[in-house]
């Protein structure tokens, strides 16, 4: 090669290189402006990253990223939690194991059917389900899912909440509701009861007073009749009234007189027996359904034990006998009276159909018994029946748990009697029981209660 | 038109000819770049159309043999300089495939603004492969070269018909070349 040739492609090189250097400052002014730009970016992507992840693992719901198959990606804490597991132990393990087997299919054909092209998932999208927590535990929940693709591959969005609370709530609900419209029957029947107690006693009041005035009259009678049958007699001896006293000894015959003047005394007796029973159970109606005492009362609750096995008689006097061990030092004690008068009715229902359960030739026996301390008064009640099997003693006071049979109870007598006594009189209701000999009920009460309770009138 | 195709020209007729016949070429042109060329530049293409002219009239070569010649050569010498775009374990049609649907797409991203050519594949039957070229630069004997550069590169230069058919009356704008692997 020439000197000229050299000297030509010298500077032609410097050329380059002076343009490759300018192309280079120019390159790397262009990187460190597009790294600025790419840290910036990232720092902001870290930032996002880290917000989305703040909201991710604080949300109290349950989000789980899966791939097509179910299998989770990625899952919050609350998840975690939800279903019982370590941090990560969710990540690989399938959304489907979590759920039991027939909310597992209705999972799957609920992600299968999921349009990728609805991006958004709505409430109404929420199905409920049934999860199972790390032992096995079945629990409610609800289940939407969204999917979406990424990089040619489907993947699922779950959101999930776990509903036992709600549940719980619902079914506590619909219990105190069943509870209210049945307080509120009761309410229904106490006062129709007491209405038509109040309109018994008017006509009982006059057919006693007649039975009475019925009973005074046949004895001025019988004086009238004794006299009659001495001037009979005496007339007997007179063959000229012959005919007139054979004519009176016949009727009186057809009359069956004698009779009549043995049997009308007892039968007015026992009328006027009958109309005090129907006075009796008449008042025990009417105490027992005093309406609108909805305030803290002292009552004599020996009185109001009295009065309610006088309204409940027809319930026990065909298995049972009745006694009665009353405290006669039994304070006045503060109490919701027609709430506690249901507990007695309760219990002694109860205690009837223990016996009827049990069965034998002769009546069993229900005792109830007062007594008291400085703190408290205490009613038992004792029965002879059948005892509670010790499978269902823990069940006992559980709304609608039963074993009678349809028509015989409907599984809230004790759950209503609990609730009246633990929750609105601050006392207890226990019991002692053996299979085959007998149940003793015991409640316990308050004997004084603040604030101040008027006493009944 | 990327530097390096200029660099890699002149490399090519300081080998094949002579350094002063490639200072000749230059002088001769009247560039606007004064052929002073960086691999990294990009470089009116038309330049490269007035060196290849003026090598034909140093050398007394056709046009199109010495733009085919200097394809083949340009091949080898980008494998030389990117060596990751091939695998030479790989089959000579499945590469000219990666063309279109790899290389260039990683050429755009390094220089946003190349201007590639199109290089459309397909496959008609067994054996048979068809490269279709299509630029408004007309450089299909370029392309031409190319391929024969990557059949040479393979070692199937002689197992390999090329059956070219020009499908822009003869301006090398869209050109279709019709590879046949011998049976």
């Amino acid at each position: 090669m020439d000197i000229g040739t050299l000297e030509k492609r010298l500077a032609r090189e410097k050329a380059a290189r002076s343009e490759a250097e300018a192309l280079l400052e120019a390159k790397s002014r262009e990187l460190y402006l597009s790294n600025k730009e790419l840290l910036k970016a990232s720092q902001t992507l870290i930032g996002q990253s880290q917000q989305l992840n703040a909201i991710f693992d604080q949300a109290l719901t349950v989000i789980l990223l899966t791939d097509g198959d179910g299998k989770i990606q990625r899952a919050n804490r609350s998840a975690e939690m939800t279903f019982g597991r370590e941090p990560g132990e969710l990540k690989s393990t399938n959304l489907y194991d979590l759920l039991d087997q027939s909310s597992r299919e209705a999972a799957v054909a609920l992600e299968r059917q999921r349009d990728p092209a609805k991006k958004f998932m709505t409430v109404g999208d929420m199905q409920e389900m049934v999860g199972l927590r790390a032992d096995g535990t079945p629990f409610p929940l609800e289940l939407a899912v969204s999917v979406f693709e990424l990089e040619g591959k489907r993947h699922g969005v779950w959101i999930s909440r776990d509903i036992t609370a709600r549940k719980e709530a619902q079914e506590k609900q619909l219990r105190l509701e069943q509870e209210l419209r049945q307080s509120q029957k009761l309410e229904s029947l106490g006062t129709l009861a007491s209405g038509i107690a109040h309109e018994i006693n008017t006509p009982i009041q006059y057919i006693n007073d007649n039975a009475h005035f019925l009973k005074e009259s046949f004895s001025d009678l019988m004086s009238v009749l004794q006299a009659y049958d001495v001037l009979l007699q005496k007339a007997d001896t007179d063959d000229q009234y012959k005919e007139q006293t054979g004519a009176v000894r016949a009727n009186a015959e057809a009359a069956d007189v004698d009779f009549l003047k043995e049997e009308i005394p007892s039968s007015i007796d026992q009328t006027l027996d009958g109309i005090e029973r129907i006075s009796k159970i008449v008042t025990a109606v009417k105490e027992f359904s005093h309406p609108g005492t909805t305030e803290m009362t002292a009552i004599d609750l020996n009185q109001a034990i009295e009065t309610t096995l006088s309204v409940t008689r027809n319930e026990w006097k065909y298995v049972a006998e009745t006694t009665t061990d009353f405290d006669a030092g039994l304070p006045m004690v503060p109490c919701l009276p027609g709430d506690i008068n249901q507990v007695i009715m309760n219990l002694i229902v109860n205690a009837a159909h223990a016996i009827e359960s049990k069965g034998g030739e002769s009546l069993g026996k229900i005792a109830i018994k007062t007594s008291h301390s400085d703190s408290q008064v205490t009613i038992a009640i004792t029965d002879n029946g059948c005892g509670i099997p010790e499978a269902n003693q823990g069940q006992i006071f559980d709304p609608f748990f039963t074993t009678k049979g349809v028509g015989k109870g409907t599984g809230q007598g004790l759950s209503i009697a609990f609730n009246i006594v633990s929750q609105k009189h601050d006392g207890t209701l226990s019991f002692t029981t053996e299979e085959g000999v007998g149940t003793t009920f015991t409640i316990t009460l308050p004997a004084v209660r603040t604030p101040e309770v008027k006493e009944a009138v | 038109m990327k530097g390096v195709v200029f660099t890699e020209f002149l490399e090519m007729v300081d080998d094949k000819f002579s350094p002063e016949i490639a200072e000749r070429i230059i002088d001769n042109a009247d560039l606007a770049s004064n052929g002073a060329y960086t691999a990294v530049g990009t470089y009116d293409h038309t330049e490269l159309v007035k060196l290849v002219v003026n090598l034909a009239a140093e050398t007394g070569a056709e046009v199109p043999d010495l733009v085919r010649t200097f394809g083949e050569h340009f091949f080898h010498r980008l494998v030389a300089i990117y060596p990751h775009f091939v695998n030479d374990d790989q089959d000579v049609f499945a590469f000219l495939e990666s063309v279109e649907n790899y290389i260039h797409i990683e050429v755009r991203k390094l220089y946003p603004d190349a201007d590639l050519p199109s290089v459309k594949t397909e496959r008609p039957g067994d054996g048979q492969l068809v490269v279709t070229y299509e630029s408004k630069r007309c450089l299909a004997d370029a392309a031409h070269g190319l391929i024969l550069g990557c059949l040479d590169h393979f070692k199937v230069k002689d197992k390999v018909s090329i059956d070219r058919q020009d499908e822009s009356e003869g301006k090398g704008s869209r050109v279709r070349f019709n590879l046949s692997k011998a049976a």
